[in-house]
């Protein structure tokens, strides 16, 4: 059978080593003699050979003697296995462990950070994550944890745990704003509930949650929800019929404060008592809006949400105009939205419905302006407001 | 015990009783010993390295190489192969490692053609110097390979190794020893066709006939 080419050149290699029987070599011969195409590979490393009966010069009898005392000069090893590389490799690691634990201690954000006020942080352990941090303020402050701003209120007292993300309200109250991180879990503790959020902004006092932008969830001791509270809205424990909060009988009473407007701004007005009549409170929000004091404007209305219809509405519609007094439009409007869904037959929510038309068109000739102009003619065709909504709508139309 | 380690027994000869009484008194650090293990073999390693290498000014430094691996690794030779086989092994990865850390290698100046060297690839009278000149181009030629393939080659095709005894000295199967012979093959059969001048020099050589 003749012989492929294949073949051919495996048996041409095996020839120029010397490794092929003679009868291979015929075969080759053969084949090469027909097939040019193998005779000149073959051909073209014949040089090979040529190697063969190289013979370089040996090293001179100095080289030889000065290799025979350089191992001479050496002793041979002991009959010990050979280490390899477990040991250095072992070093370089721990090394490049203990630099990146240095890296990350001198780099990692601080667990917390005092931003105002006379805040006071004391913990077992800094550096532990697990331990708790305890912040007491007298006057309050501001403390940033991580993900989360906390206000804490005149005479309030914290306790901070990094690992779990959870906030524990001991007394006082505090106003947290928590940044939205993805899978991030945040939570504030209170006695009787937790409030579980992801990304919002609210405050927290011994007796129930007011929200003033996302959503946060109300949780029970046995982690059951209880309610889910969305911008503007509030959650008390317990309100008596003589239009004071208190607290359940299995409840500790911690002492109330009321939150400020901000760390290092601090208010020097006494904080209010929940024991206060339901006109005064609210005529303290007024004045504290007027004199610029959102944040305890709020902090005065928020327990009266859930009081009687006209009481209820008054102090939403003054929620929402502390967020105006703060410029924060965005949260106004959800404000006065809840104001005209939740009491859709009262003239607030006329007002407030208008006051969203005129925000939206504050921002820009966008849709939403043009949107909530039309929601606002369409809901009230002969309102106080119609014929300036009309026009106003005219006019955004026509830059259109 | 695996396929490589099977091959590599089956080919390495058994050590005889002077291996062995050579590599106790080695072991024992008798200056005698060393002595004999040296003189016995370093004429084989240099040939080896040399071969493998080529024309190097490092000669001498990979033979003391060699043989400090050799000492030092005494404590690990388990008589499983013969003192021989066992020193080319350690050779072959010295030059390997020598290959692979691309250490250039100088071209001893007699090899440098002059001015009034001619540059006819024509053997001349003096047959040592044209070997010399053959040499240094064919190694220049072996440059293009990567170490392993161009071990495996030259210990198969000049060295007159056996397939198993090449993949038993590199440490590697028979059939990548297999592959890297072929490859080199290849490789080199195409280095050689895309140089004339130097294909005319090997035709010069006479060569083809010589095996035929």
């Amino acid at each position: 059978m003749a012989l492929s080419c294949r073949n051919a050149a495996r048996i041409s290699l095996a020839t120029l080593g010397g490794h092929a029987a003679e009868a291979e070599r015929l075969e080759l011969e053969a084949h090469l003699a027909s097939c040019g195409r193998c005779g000149e590979d073959h051909e073209s490393l014949t040089w090979v050979r040529h190697l063969r009966a190289y013979q370089p010069d040996p090293l001179s009898s100095a080289s030889r003697d000065h290799i025979r005392r350089a191992l001479f000069a050496r002793t041979a090893s002991p009959a010990t296995p050979r280490r390899r590389l477990a040991w250095p490799v072992a070093v370089a690691c721990a090394g490049v462990a203990v630099a990146a634990v240095v890296g990350l201690t001198t780099l990692r954000r601080q667990p917390y950070r005092l931003l105002g006020g006379d805040v006071v942080a004391a913990s077992a352990n800094p550096k532990d994550a697990a331990a708790a941090v305890r912040f007491q303020a007298t006057a309050g402050g501001r403390v940033s944890l991580g993900m989360a701003v906390a206000d804490l209120a005149r005479n309030t007292e914290l306790s901070w745990v990094r690992s779990k993300q959870v906030l524990t309200l001991v007394h006082g109250a505090v106003t947290v704003d928590v940044e939205h991180q993805n899978g991030r879990h945040f939570e504030v503790r209170a006695q009787g509930f937790t409030v579980e959020v992801v990304g919002t902004r609210f405050t927290v006092e011994a007796t129930g949650v007011t929200t003033e932008r996302g959503v946060v969830r109300v949780l029970g001791p046995d982690g059951q929800l209880i309610r889910r509270l969305g911008a503007g809205e509030s959650w008390h424990q317990q309100v008596d019929e003589g239009h004071q909060v208190s607290l359940q009988p299995a409840i500790a009473p911690a002492p109330v404060a009321l939150r400020t407007a901000g760390a290092g701004n601090l208010s020097p007005t006494r904080p209010k008592d929940a024991g206060v009549p339901v006109t005064a409170r609210l005529d303290q929000a007024r004045h504290a809006l007027a004199t610029g004091d959102a944040g305890l404007a709020r902090r005065l209305v928020s327990p009266l949400f859930r009081q009687s219809h006209n009481t209820a509405v008054e102090a939403r519609v003054l929620f929402a105009e502390s967020f105006l007094v703060e410029g924060r439009y965005a949260d106004a409007i959800d404000a006065y939205r809840l104001v005209a869904r939740d009491f859709p037959r009262t003239d607030q929510a006329e007002t407030s419905l208008f006051t969203v038309a005129q925000l939206q068109c504050e921002h820009g000739p966008g849709p939403d302006a043009r949107g909530a102009l039309r929601t606002y003619l369409t809901r009230y065709p002969h309102g106080r407001y119609a014929r300036e909504a009309g026009d106003r709508l005219s006019r955004l139309s026509s830059v259109d | 015990m695996n396929r490589v380690e099977a091959q590599q027994k089956s080919v390495f000869l058994v050590p005889n009783a002077e291996d062995v009484s050579l590599v106790g008194g080695c072991r024992a650090g008798e200056r005698s010993s060393l002595e004999l293990f040296f003189r016995t073999h370093a004429p084989y390693v240099e040939r080896v390295v040399t071969r493998l290498v080529g024309p190097t000014s490092d000669l001498q430094d990979l033979v003391q190489t060699t043989f400090i691996e050799a000492i030092q690794s005494f404590g690990r030779y388990r008589g499983e192969a013969s003192l021989k086989t066992w020193v080319t092994r350690i050779a072959v990865h010295v030059c390997m490692h020598h290959l692979r850390a691309g250490v250039r290698r100088p071209v001893p100046l007699e090899l440098v053609p002059v001015a009034h060297e001619p540059e006819d690839p024509t053997p001349r009278a003096d047959g040592t110097l044209s070997m010399r000149q053959l040499a240094r181009r064919l190694y220049d030629l072996m440059d293009g390979l990567s170490p392993k393939k161009r071990v495996a080659f030259l210990l198969y095709v000049v060295e007159d190794y056996s397939l198993e005894e090449v993949a038993a000295l590199t440490g590697a199967s028979r059939a990548a020893t297999k592959s890297r012979i072929w490859f080199a093959r290849r490789e080199l059969l195409a280095a050689v066709k895309n140089r004339p001048d130097l294909r005319a020099f090997i035709q010069s050589l006479g060569g083809a006939e010589s095996w035929r």
